[in-house]
This record gives C-alpha cells, structure tokens and sequence, in this order.
C-alpha cells in the first residue's frame, strides 16, 4: 500500500516537474538573459512565421522537403516555387508543432515564388509590405530555414547569422539552366542556400523579414555557390501578383534579349576564329555613326556601358540586351589607355548583316 | 518520413499545456512581427562595419583582364582560363593598385581597372564609371601579389593601413571586394583566426573569402587595413591553385606589416622571389624531424657559406629552432637577396657556430652524381641502430670512381667529408654509421666534386679521395647475386597480403631463406585483370622464382578492382600492402621499386608518385608517362631512377618508341636518373629487373 501511494506520489510530481519545466521553457522563450540578448527573443519570434514545408520529389537530389513564410494572419504561406511543393498534398509543420496540409494557392513564375494556404485563423505572420527598404550592406541577419531537414517533428527551423555582402541583380545558374529570377537580391557572407533552405526568412536584428532565401544555384560569373535572399519589397510584389490571380510583369531589373547587331553602326570586328577571340575593330565604314564617335582599326572593346567586356561572344551577349533607344557607350583600348566612345543610342530599326549571329 | 509527426495522446496534452502557457506569456503571438531592440553592442558593430565598408569604398576598385589578355592566357594554357573579376587596394594616391595573382596571372601584363564611383552609390547608378588600363610593375611570386599602376585624372583615395605587427586572433576581420557590384563594395564579417600561416607569410580568417573578394583589402573594426585577401595553397594534400579553400571556413590574407617594405622594390619593377638556401633533411616529417642538414647542394648559399652535412640549425636570425617546420617558418617569408644568420651545432663538444649566408632565387641546375659504392642490406632506419659503426660495401659499380681507387667489397666507410674546392687539407671527417647518412652527406652533390672516404677493412685502415661521377645512363649486368646456387636455399614462397579494409588480398613472392639480409621490393603492376587467384599467381610469378632467390627481391602482385582498368583507388592500398609485406619479412627501404608492363606501367608511374617518399625507383615496360603530366625537377631529397624496359617479343612500334623517347629527353633535362633497358624473354626480365632493384642502392 505504502509503496503504491509512494508510486502514485512520485509519479504525479513527475508529470507536474514535466509540466513546470515545459512552462518554464515557454516562460524563457522571452526575453532570455544570454549572449544574443533581445537577439534570441527577435529570432525565437521570427521563427514562429516561419514553416517546414514536405511535399513531393527526394529524386535525384531534387529535395522533397523547403521552407516557408506565413504572410497572413489566415494562414497563407510565402515560399519558392520548386518540385517540392508540386504535390497534391503539402505537409505545412509550424514551430510549436501544430501540422496542416497546405494547397497551392497560385505561382509567380517570373520571381519562382509560390503561395500555398493552410486553414486556420489569428496565426502569427510577417506583414510582406513593397515600401520594404532596402538594407545596407554590412547589416547583420539572420536566417532561418529548415535546412537540411535538420529540424524535424515540432522542432523550431534552425538559425545561422551573416550580413548582407551585397545587393545586386541574380545571374545564376543551376546546372546548365539560367535561373528565371533576374530580379535584385542580397548576397548574403554565410552559407544559407543548402537543400531544405528555400523559402526560408531572412530577418535583420530588429526583427523584420528583409528577405526570402532562394534555391541552390551557382553564380554564372564567377561559379561560385550563392547565398542569397529576395529583398521584401520583390516578394510583395509577387505576393499581390500571385493573390490578384493576375499574370505580373518581370522583375523591373529583368533585361530581355533584343537582336541588335553593332556592325549596323558601321564597324567590323576582326574575324571570331578562337573560343575567346578579343573584339579589336578590323575596320570603320566612312559615314556611318562608328566613324562619326571617332572609332577606328585596331581599337579593343572592353566594356559596354559598365559591363566588361573580353571576348567578341562576351560583347555580342551584352550588345543582345541593348533596345532601341538605349545609350550605346563603349571602354576601348588605344596606344594602351581607356577612352570612352559615345556611339549615340540604338536605333529604332536594325537590320543584322552578315551571319554569325543567331 | 511522415513518422516523425506522429505523436503519442500524452504529447498531445502536455502540448496543449505548454501551448496555454506560451500563449499567456505572449500575448502578441499571432500578430505582426514586435519590434525588439538588439543588444547595444550589436548595433555599435553592426554600424562599426558599414562605417568600416563606407570608409574603403574608395580604395577598392575591380580588375578585369583585358580581351587581349585573356585570348594570350588561352593561348598559353590551352583550357579557358580564369576570366571572372577580381579586387585590388590603392597603396598609392598616384595609381598604385595592389592585388593577387589569381587577377593577374603570369602570363599577362595588362589589365583593365574599374574605379569606384565618384558619388554615393544611389545619385549615379546610370553614370559611366571611369576605366584605366592597369600595366604590371612588381610580382612577389612568394606571397602572390602584383603592384598595378594605372594613371587616374584624379588622385586615388589610399586607405589607412596597419603598419605594425599588430593582428591578434579573435579580432574582427571585414574582407571587403568589389567583384558583385560596381557601385558598391561586397562585405563579408568573420574574425581572425590565426597569424603567422602559411608558414609565416598569411593571416589567417573565417571570413568568407573567395573569388568575390581575392585582391580586395582585410580590415579591422575601425576599417583599417590590415591585409591583402590572396588565395594561398594552405599545403595540404592536393592543393595547389590556393582556390580549393573558398566556402570551409579558411582564407588568407597577406598582413600588411610584411608588404608595406616591400612595395618600394615592387613600385621600382622588381620581381620578388622566394629565397632558397639549398639544404635539404633525411626526414620528410616536418613536425618531429630534428633539423639536422642532410644534403647540401653543390654551390647554393648553403654550401657557399659552409653548412655542412650533419649540422644541427638552433637558431635562424636569432630565432630558436627545434624541428623542421620552425625553419621552413623561419625560411618561407624570406625572399631572395635576404640575409640569414644561421646557428648550428656541428660537433657535439664545440660551441654553436654562426653562417652567415644571402639567399638566392635560383639554385645552380643540379643532377644527382655517384661515387659507384653500393652499401650492403639494411633493414628500416628504426632497426639500424647497429653497432658495427660504419657502411659496408657490397659492391662497386663497374668502372666507377670507387671502383678505380680500389675500393672493395666488406670494405667499411667509417668517415667522410666534401673536400672544399679552396682547401688542400682534409676537412675533418663525419663519422658515417649508416647508409642513410652517408647518401645524405653525397646528395646534394654535383659531379666532380672531391670527396674524402675513410675506410676500414679488416687489415688496415686508410683514407682515399674519390671524385663524384655522374649517375650511370645505363643499368648494370654485373650485380652480384645473394645466392649463386639457389638449390642450396629454401625456395621463394607465396604470401597472400591482406588488409583489413580491403576485400581483395595482394600477393608477394618472397625469398625463402628468412634470416638472410632485408630484401628488396618490387610492387608489379600487370595489365588489370581483377582478382587475383594463388594459382594465377603462382603460374604468373614462376618465371620470377629464380631472380627473387638470387637477388633478395620480394615481388608483390596488387589486384585491380576492376577488370579493365587501373583506378585511382587501387593506389590507395599499395602503401597498405607494403606495411602488410614489412610484417612478413625484413625490407630494405632503399630498395623498394615500382614497375607495370603497359596500362600498369602507366599507373606504375603514378603510384611512385603517389608514394613519392617510399618509391626508389619506377620501371615503364612498354609504356609511357601519362600526357601532359609535369615532371618535377630532380632533387637531392628525392631518390628516382626512372627506367623504360622494352620485351623484345612485341617491338615497339616507331611511335610509341618516339613517345617515350621525348619522355626520356624530359627526365634528363630535369635532373632525373633515366635508363633504357631490353627484357629479353619473361625469365631475362625477372632477373634484370631484380638486378635493377639492387642497383637502387647505388651511391
């Protein structure tokens, strides 16, 4: 008898002890006396706006498994737009634990974002606002993902800090594939972009999202792997595009290829016989707007407007995005200084010549 | 994946709980993000960095090579080169630009320089930036760098530097580049983990460093610059480019405190080069290895000077020495035309002796000379420590100068010393109590180069000089054989080799006799043929039983793991099969040799490589080096004899013997011991090559 009341005692004050530590582990949610100081209340409550999202793929190496934002107090949820969500049912897990299965609202195809929604009222969110301003660079974050899939059951996402490297537009690729985005993002000095993380929120230190972690890619300048976000402000345009049900314009940094051909203006380049050969002029036609901005033979092309230029495909590539009415403002290389040419602007009509272009 | 949700009722309630009780703390949970204020101190670092990245904005510019440029580097290197952007610091208001190699290459002299803006980033995004060429005027090929001079309209903005020695680890480091953006420079925030690395040439962050930022400026919390970030190997296996490291939490950058000096000799269009003194240890263990001068090259600094084989270095321009790595610390971030004051301890009774010496960028081309003695057997150097205090001959290679000055075999070398080319008098003697000493002291040795033996034989003792000759072009017929009668002992047996870890065993022929003197190795590689079987090895191995009873050589059979082709990873287990060889019979290290017939000899060549401290020798049977492989130059620490077997039952045909021939033409330019030598049939090639292990010995 004696031993059962013993039994019956301890095992009640185990639950209550179970139940006391669990409250204080919420008590200490806020604010926490450590290091990070009000650092750790910002991200704990970030944390709590942002979602695990698993769905379809786990196929060559295409994860099954993102993260996402919540936007609304009614349960729609930001995130990137992958294979992983293009499943019938989405398993949405929020940071205390609660599990949903979200839909998919709509797409932005031109930003890659995507809303999905789950069904539930007075849910935490971050208020995704186009008058978002830009960060400085140097400004300390963080980023919270679920990269890795470290994070499982009701686990919060995890947290990894940085600052903004830069703020510039993307030229990315994955594998051979240009990413669609051509939109500005920040770059961020710590390593954010791993599998799991897209879709995952950036946040600075007072606590606001400045931005949305994006997919795995690699820069197309220089091949190294990026950690980026979109900026806020991008975000809620896609936001409203994607709510609107409207098909939204591009990104405003977005350039689209045009075909014009600078040998229109009168000059000739010397023959493109090697991988990289270098854009010297061969030769300027008398009377044409070339001879006019004072180009002559012999002259090296190295930028287009701020763009450096090294080979004659480089300058073809930069010469394709230029349309009519654009500045056409050339860095040559004569008796070995820089001086700039002024070639006027595009003209309305172009008419390629020769072959060699495509 | 799903079970990780599933959740048992108890969870459910005492989540409810703890739901209740988060909620009654936070009242603000589902609503919009709080505004929290940060720590002070965060914000005071957080602005303590933009004013830091604000400050440098106008010393940093971007470098790109031009079109020209690039086209010569291709043309040079036949890949396509490198052609991304890169970063360079102003150390001068009148055009100076300081940045890396990784930028500049040393193939090109030109290179176009974006200057930043002149205004604050927003007012002027659709303002043309201005544009200068860049001309190289000073390489330091030793830290990586490159001194620019460009000619701006208006003075350039030169930042404030750290120009003491004054970094300390655990401080801030903002690596700053300008790769990302035109208008505005890219920052990454780490801290300095280490001073003093790359053996004393780099500081050392986890700032994340890569080619965004290579050539652009390392600042403390009061953006001061304190370093130039440069991709430096870090000298671990495989890496060379420097690059390899980007991404892993390790980048350089070159402390300022050691540029500053140099920049007037860069400014003056001086190519620095990494000093060299010419010595070189019997230990390739940095960390534990005495610094004791092994070889000493025939006219560098260190035998002008007067080091001596046998010294031990204590101290290097007044700092203390006691392995290896304090002297490459001490030796690396010197360049060529710098004084050095060496301490060494020469005899063990004498007081501590100081040499003075200049360092030079170009060691006189060396290539490995003989005196003609081969020493007998000797088993690893733990074991040696033998009482007998001297190196016994076995043999002298014909027609050689210790053959011509009388030396015999059982003739014991107790002494030695280089005579000095100035000095009639004999220098006084190194005592020489093993084989691997006395191959130091000749190492570093040029030919006709006049040396000193002393020699103990069982009648008299007697002193001779013996001038170096080159290393014999051709392999010898006259090696003496261990056994001439090998029915007198017992026969060679078949040992399976197996390792732990690797499924498939390897397999030797050894010599019968256990208690005989070390054998020697010769690790084969056949045209890949997958596993192995004991009765394929025996029908194989039994042209060899013969030349391995005679001449003491264990020859080992490795498996390929697959059946058409060497791969990579079967050199993984050579080095394993070799300890597991040392566990059944005694081996003589200076006697180890890789040999392959065609695809094997190939991969032969690869595994000495590989096993570049372990391989005294490497045989090609009707095979080449694989293309475009470099070949290092010969060097006194680094025993190889290269040899090129061709069977006369399959005739090489013209080309393939052209090949190779080049290939010969490019081991003797380099230094390299190179010979040619014909098989005959399997039983002739047995004995030949078994002959050539031997012959490793060759001193």
């Amino acid at each position: 008898m004696t031993t059962r009341t013993q039994h019956a005692t301890s095992a009640c004050s185990r639950i209550l002890r179970l139940v006391i530590s669990l409250t204080v582990s919420g008590l200490a949610l806020y604010p926490i006396p450590v290091l990070g100081g009000d650092i750790t209340a910002v991200s704990v409550d970030a944390a709590s706006r942002v979602v695990k999202l698993y769905g379809a793929g786990g196929i060559r190496g295409l994860e099954s498994y993102q993260t996402g934002i919540l936007v609304s107090s009614s349960g729609h949820i930001l995130t990137v737009l992958s294979t992983a969500i293009d499943s019938e049912a989405i398993d949405c897990v929020l940071d205390d634990g609660r599990r949903y299965t979200a839909s998919l609202v709509g797409a932005d195809l031109h930003r890659e974002l995507a809303v999905l929604k789950i069904e539930d009222i007075n849910l935490p969110y971050f208020k995704i606002s186009a008058d978002s301003p830009r960060q400085a660079i140097g400004t300390r974050v963080l980023a919270l993902s679920n990269l890795f899939g470290v994070a499982v059951g009701d686990e919060r996402v995890s947290i990894q800090h940085g600052v903004v490297a830069a703020h510039v537009p993307l030229r990315a690729r994955r594998g051979s594939h240009e990413a669609a985005y051509r939109g500005d993002v920040y770059i961020l000095d710590c390593t954010t972009n791993n599998p799991g993380s897209p879709g995952g929120c950036l946040i600075n230190w007072q606590g606001d999202c400045i931005g949305m972690l994006g997919k795995e890619l690699r820069s197309a300048e220089n091949a190294t792997w990026l950690s980026y976000a979109i900026p806020t402000n991008e975000l809620a345009l896609g936001l409203e595009a994607i709510l609107s049900e409207r098909n939204d314009q591009p990104p405003v940094n977005e350039r689209r290829a045009s075909n014009f051909d600078i040998r229109s203006l009168g000059l000739e380049l010397v023959p493109d016989l090697l991988n990289l050969t270098p854009p010297f002029v061969e030769a300027i036609v008398p009377d044409t707007q070339a001879a006019e901005a004072g180009l002559r033979t012999d002259d090296l092309i190295v930028a287009v407007g701020n763009r450096t230029v090294t080979s004659q495909r480089g300058l073809r590539h930069e010469l394709s995005y230029l349309i009519p009415g654009d500045p056409i403002q050339l860095n040559i290389i004569r008796n070995g200084r820089i001086v700039l040419i002024d070639l006027g602007v595009v003209p309305s009509v172009t008419e390629p010549r020769g072959k060699g272009e495509k | 994946m799903k079970g990780i949700f599933r959740r048992s009722a108890s969870h459910r309630v005492v989540l409810a709980v703890w739901l209740l009780c988060t909620a009654s703390v936070n009242p603000s949970h589902g609503a919009q993000a709080t505004q929290q204020a940060p720590p002070e101190q965060a914000l005071a670092e957080q602005t303590a960095f933009q004013n830091a990245i604000n400050g440098i904005a106008d010393s940093v510019v971007r470098i790109e090579p031009s079109g020209l440029s690039v086209a010569t580097l291709q043309g040079a290197s036949e890949a396509i080169p490198n052609v991304g952007p890169s970063s360079g610091v102003v150390v001068g208001s009148d055009g100076w630009i300081l940045t890396t190699e990784f930028a500049v290459p040393s193939d090109i002299e030109e290179v176009v320089i974006t200057l930043p803006p002149k205004k604050k980033a927003t007012e002027t995004k659709k303002q043309p930036l201005e544009r200068l060429v860049g001309r190289v005027i000073g390489r330091d090929l030793n830290r990586r760098l490159v001194l620019l001079k460009c000619d701006p309209k208006e003075p350039l903005t030169e930042p404030q530097f750290v120009r003491q020695k004054n970094v300390h680890p655990g401080e801030w480091a903002i690596a700053v580049g300008r790769v990302w953006n035109l208008y505005e420079p890219s920052v990454a925030i780490g801290v300095v983990s280490a001073v003093g690395r790359c053996w004393g040439r780099a500081i050392q962050t986890d700032a994340a460093i890569s080619p965004v930022n290579y050539g652009g400026p390392l600042l403390n919390i009061e953006g001061h610059v304190f370093g130039i970030i440069a991709p430096l190997p870090a000298e671990t296996a495989g890496m060379s480019t420097g690059t390899e490291l980007y991404d892993s939490g390790v980048g350089f950058a070159i402390p300022m405190h050691d540029i500053i000096p140099l920049i007037p000799r860069l400014k003056k269009g001086e190519t620095l080069k990494p000093g060299l003194l010419g010595i070189g240890y019997s230990t390739t263990d940095p960390i534990n290895g005495r610094p004791v001068v092994e070889t000493v090259r025939t006219g560098s600094p260190a035998a002008e000077s007067g080091l001596q084989s046998g010294d031990l270095i204590t101290e290097i321009n007044g700092r203390a020495i006691q392995r290896i790595a304090d002297v490459r610390h001490a030796l690396t971030p010197k360049l060529a035309g710098d004084a050095l004051e060496i301490t060494v301890q020469r005899e063990e009774r004498t007081a501590p002796l100081s040499i003075r010496t200049v360092l030079t960028d170009k060691l006189p081309p060396w290539k490995r000379s003989m005196l003609g003695i081969v020493p007998m057997r000797q088993p690893s150097q733990s074991n040696a420590k033998s009482e007998n205090a001297g190196v016994v001959i076995n043999w002298t290679w014909p027609n050689s100068p210790a053959e011509k000055a009388g030396i015999q075999p059982q003739d014991i070398i107790t002494g030695a010393a280089v005579l000095p080319q100035t000095n009639e008098d004999d220098p006084p003697l190194r005592s020489t109590t093993s084989p691997d000493q006395l191959a130091g002291l000749l190492g570093g040795l040029t030919q006709n180069t006049e040396v000193v033996l002393k020699i103990r034989n069982s009648e008299t003792s007697r002193k001779v000089r013996v001038t170096t000759a080159p290393f014999p072009e051709k392999t010898s017929n006259k090696v003496p054989a261990f056994n001439s009668t090998i029915e007198a002992v017992p026969p060679p047996a078949i040992v399976k080799l197996e390792i732990p870890e690797v499924a498939e065993p390897s397999w030797a022929l050894v010599p019968g006799q256990q208690d005989g003197p070390p054998v020697g190795v010769l690790v084969f590689f056949d045209e890949p043929s997958g596993t192995l079987s004991e009765n394929a090895v025996t029908i194989w191995t039994s042209s060899w039983r013969e030349a391995v009873a005679r001449y003491r050589v264990a020859l080992v059979l490795v498996p390929s793991s697959d059946s058409s082709s060497w791969r990579q990873a079967d050199l993984n287990r050579v080095g394993k099969t070799i300890g597991a060889l040392a566990h059944q019979c005694k081996i003589d290290p200076t006697r180890i040799a890789f040999a392959g017939s065609k695809a094997g000899g190939t991969f032969a060549w690869l595994g000495a490589n590989r096993f570049d401290t372990i391989a005294r020798g490497v045989c090609l049977i009707d095979a080449d080096i694989p293309r475009r492989t470099r070949i290092r130059r010969a060097s006194p620490d680094r025993f190889r004899w290269v040899l090129f077997g061709t069977t006369d039952n399959e005739k090489m045909n013209q080309e393939g013997s052209q090949q190779y021939q080049k290939t010969i033409q490019r081991l003797r330019e380099a230094g390299v011991p190179v010979s040619e030598l014909p098989l005959g049939d399997e039983t002739e090639k047995a004995s030949r090559l078994c002959q050539w292990v031997e012959s490793l010995g060759l001193l």
